[in-house]
Formats: structure tokens, C-alpha cells, sequence
């Protein structure tokens, strides 16, 4: 297969995810932070995110000022790749980012 | 409690509720009956006791853990492939972020279902080769019988898929280099092997009534005459799925931890054999 892609739709969970790391710019995001950004459960939020990583559109990265007797924590940003696909979906017509039982990427408050 | 009581008690109350189950399902009659529900308690009802007192005992032992949730994660996130291991750390690092309770419960179950399915993908096409063989070896074993006579299908049904589970959760288990492999594949063996069954069972039951005017799980006859629907579902009525489940449970994990040792102790040679080489 090699470098082909696939143009296939993103499904409206992994353009919520793209959508809600492209707010957040350079800035790097907790999973969890996600979860409840976007309502959706970990069991969602993580495939997508490995996917993503696995496919080079998000970069990871752990924590570097953990707070003591805590392990760090692994951070998530979109790639310029994730970013330009992130800003295409934006302006995708009749995307509509909504499944059931999730909050748009700029309504929902981050968990404290 | 300990971690080796809360095993030992996981283990026995397993094998008795496995001896409950197969008498249940049993349907000899006099002292055959006793002993062949005793054989197969200490045999198979033994096996899936140890196995769920093993786990039973990793769990309750699982590191630091402070709480159920944690000690899920962790149980679910050991063992993960090397690609998905930085994944596993993640999720339990997250967890550790957490402070409510119900909400580490709801991130724990739904990290765990992710780390359990890592990877469950690649046991799919053995998983699905096997119940392939499964029904090819049932409706060759009833069509053999069929002609040559013989006590039914269950001599078939119940041992060839058990054996199946442990050929291909081993081997699995022995490629990849993890038991979770091996689960995996087995896992998807397991419910191929059940479709097939039942499927070949349903199909075949209705040739045999049809021709014999016997059962083809046991070559009984009908006390009152059969139905469709009876011949059908003549392992579920018996309750004959019952001791195909808990024939077949073991192998998988059985399976899985062979293929892992094995993968391990070759690895071991393997890393031996280089260092007198160097």
C-alpha cells in the first residue's frame, strides 16, 4: 500500500477530536481533559488518539513538570499534518461534528 | 484477605459452580452419572478454578493499587504489545489525575476495554480459520457416523474444538510473544467454534431425525415425537451448550500461557546462543 491513502470520511468522534486539538493550538491536551471537553467516554477518546499518533497526525508527549508522587502524564497536539487536515474538516460542507451524547469541542468546560 | 486466600477462593468457588453446571447438564443416569459429573469437575472444572483463582490472585495483588479501578487498569494494561505499551502507561497515569471515584470507575472500564482489544484484530482470521475446521470436522464426523452408526455427535463436538483452542491460542501466543495473543485468537476460536456447532448441530440434527429418528448430539430417540424446533435446538434444551462451554473454557487460556512460556524460553536460548557466539 505504501504511502496511498485512503480518502475516507473521518467519523464525527475523530473530527470532534481533530477539531478540539485544533482550539487548542500549540498547546498540548490531557485525554482525559478530552473525554470531557467532548463527552465522550475513554473507551472512544483513546483509540482515536492512537490512531491519530499512529498515523503521524497527532504528536505525543510526556508531561515534564509532573507534581510529585504522580507519574507524568501524556499530552496530545495535532502535527501539522493532523493540523491541515483539522482546518480541511473545518471547512468541510455539511460536516457536521455532533454524534449522539457528544458536546461540541468549544461548549463543554475541561475537568478540573 | 490475602491475594492467595482471595485466589484460592475465586478457584474453588469456580470448580464448584463448573460441577454444578455440568451435572446440570449431565444426562446419564446412576453411578455413571456421578462419576462422569466427578471426572469432569476435577478435570475441567479444576482447570478454569485454577486459571480464574490465578487472575482472582494477580488482581488482588496488582502493585500499589489504591482502588478497583486502578487495579483493573493495571490488570488490563499488563502484557500489552510493544507498540501499545507507552498506550497502557498513558491511560494509568491519566487515572492517577483523577480524584472522583465514579469517575475513575467510568475512565477505568472504558481504558481497560481499549487495552483488552489492543490488538484483537490480528487473532481474527485464525480465530475464524478455526471455525471453519470446526463445522468441516462436525458434519464429517456426523456424516461418517451417519452410515457406519455411532453414539452421536457430542464425541465429536465436544473434545475436537477443546484441542482447537489450545492448537490455536498457542500458537498464536507463540508468534506474537504474549498470552494476550493468544487469548485474543482464542477468544475469536471459541465463538466461531460455537457458531459452527450450533449450526452444524441444528442442520444435521434435522438429516439424522430425519433418517435415523434419533438425535444427532447422542443418537437418542424422541420420548414424544420431535419437532423442528426440538431438533433444532436440541443443545440448548438439553442444556448440552452448557458443558461445550465449560469443555472448551480452559484451552484458550491453557493455550495462551503455553505459547507465551514457549516464546519466552526460546527468546531465552536465543539471547544465550548470541552472547557465546559474541
Amino acid at each position: 500500500m505504501g504511502a496511498m491513502q485512503r480518502n475516507r470520511r473521518s467519523s464525527p468522534q475523530t473530527a470532534a477530536v481533530l477539531l478540539a486539538l485544533l482550539d487548542q493550538g500549540e498547546s498540548w491536551s490531557y485525554g482525559y481533559e478530552l473525554c470531557g471537553r467532548l463527552g465522550l467516554k475513554a473507551g472512544t477518546i483513546y483509540p482515536i488518539l492512537m490512531r491519530l499518533a499512529d498515523r503521524g497526525q497527532v504528536e505525543t508527549a510526556w508531561e515534564q513538570d509532573a507534581p510529585r508522587g504522580r507519574p507524568p502524564r501524556h499530552l496530545y497536539r495535532l502535527s501539522p499534518t493532523g493540523a491541515a487536515l483539522a482546518a480541511d474538516l473545518r471547512t468541510e460542507p455539511g460536516r457536521t461534528s455532533d454524534a449522539p451524547g457528544m458536546r461540541r469541542p468549544d461548549m463543554g468546560a475541561a475537568p478540573t | 484477605m490475602s491475594a492467595r486466600t482471595t485466589g484460592w477462593l475465586a478457584g474453588v468457588f469456580t470448580a464448584a459452580l463448573s460441577g454444578v453446571a455440568l451435572a446440570a447438564a449431565d444426562r446419564a443416569t446412576g453411578p455413571w452419572r456421578v462419576a462422569g459429573v466427578a471426572i469432569n469437575t476435577v478435570v475441567f472444572g479444576g482447570t478454569l478454578g485454577a486459571l480464574v483463582g490465578m487472575t482472582a490472585a494477580r488482581l488482588a495483588a496488582s502493585g500499589t493499587a489504591t482502588d478497583g479501578a486502578e487495579r483493573l487498569l493495571n490488570l488490563a494494561t499488563a502484557g500489552l504489545p510493544k507498540d501499545r505499551l507507552e498506550w497502557g502507561a498513558a491511560m494509568r497515569a491519566e487515572l492517577t489525575a483523577i480524584d472522583d471515584t465514579r469517575e475513575r470507575r467510568r475512565f477505568a472500564r472504558g481504558a481497560a476495554g481499549v487495552a483488552v482489544l489492543s490488538g484483537f484484530g490480528r487473532g481474527v482470521p485464525l480465530g475464524l480459520a478455526t471455525g471453519l475446521v470446526v463445522a468441516i470436522v462436525t458434519v464429517v464426523a456426523s456424516r461418517a457416523q451417519l452410515t457406519g452408526g455411532g453414539p452421536g455427535i457430542l464425541s465429536v463436538t465436544v473434545p475436537a474444538p477443546a484441542m482447537a483452542l489450545l492448537a490455536v491460542s498457542s500458537t498464536a501466543a507463540w508468534r506474537a510473544g504474549l498470552s494476550r495473543a493468544g487469548l485474543h485468537a482464542g477468544a475469536t476460536a471459541f465463538a466461531a467454534s460455537f457458531l459452527a456447532v450450533t449450526t452444524m448441530a441444528a442442520t444435521e440434527g434435522m438429516v439424522w431425525m430425519d433418517r435415523l429418528g434419533v438425535f444427532v448430539l447422542d443418537a437418542d430417540p424422541p420420548r414424544t415425537p420431535a419437532t423442528v424446533v426440538d431438533v433444532a435446538f436440541d443443545l440448548f434444551t438439553t442444556g448440552m451448550w452448557v458443558a461445550h462451554v465449560l469443555f472448551w473454557l480452559p484451552w484458550p487460556f491453557v493455550g495462551a500461557w503455553i505459547g507465551s512460556r514457549g516464546a519466552a524460553r526460546k527468546a531465552g536460548r536465543d539471547t544465550r546462543s548470541v552472547r557465546t557466539a559474541g
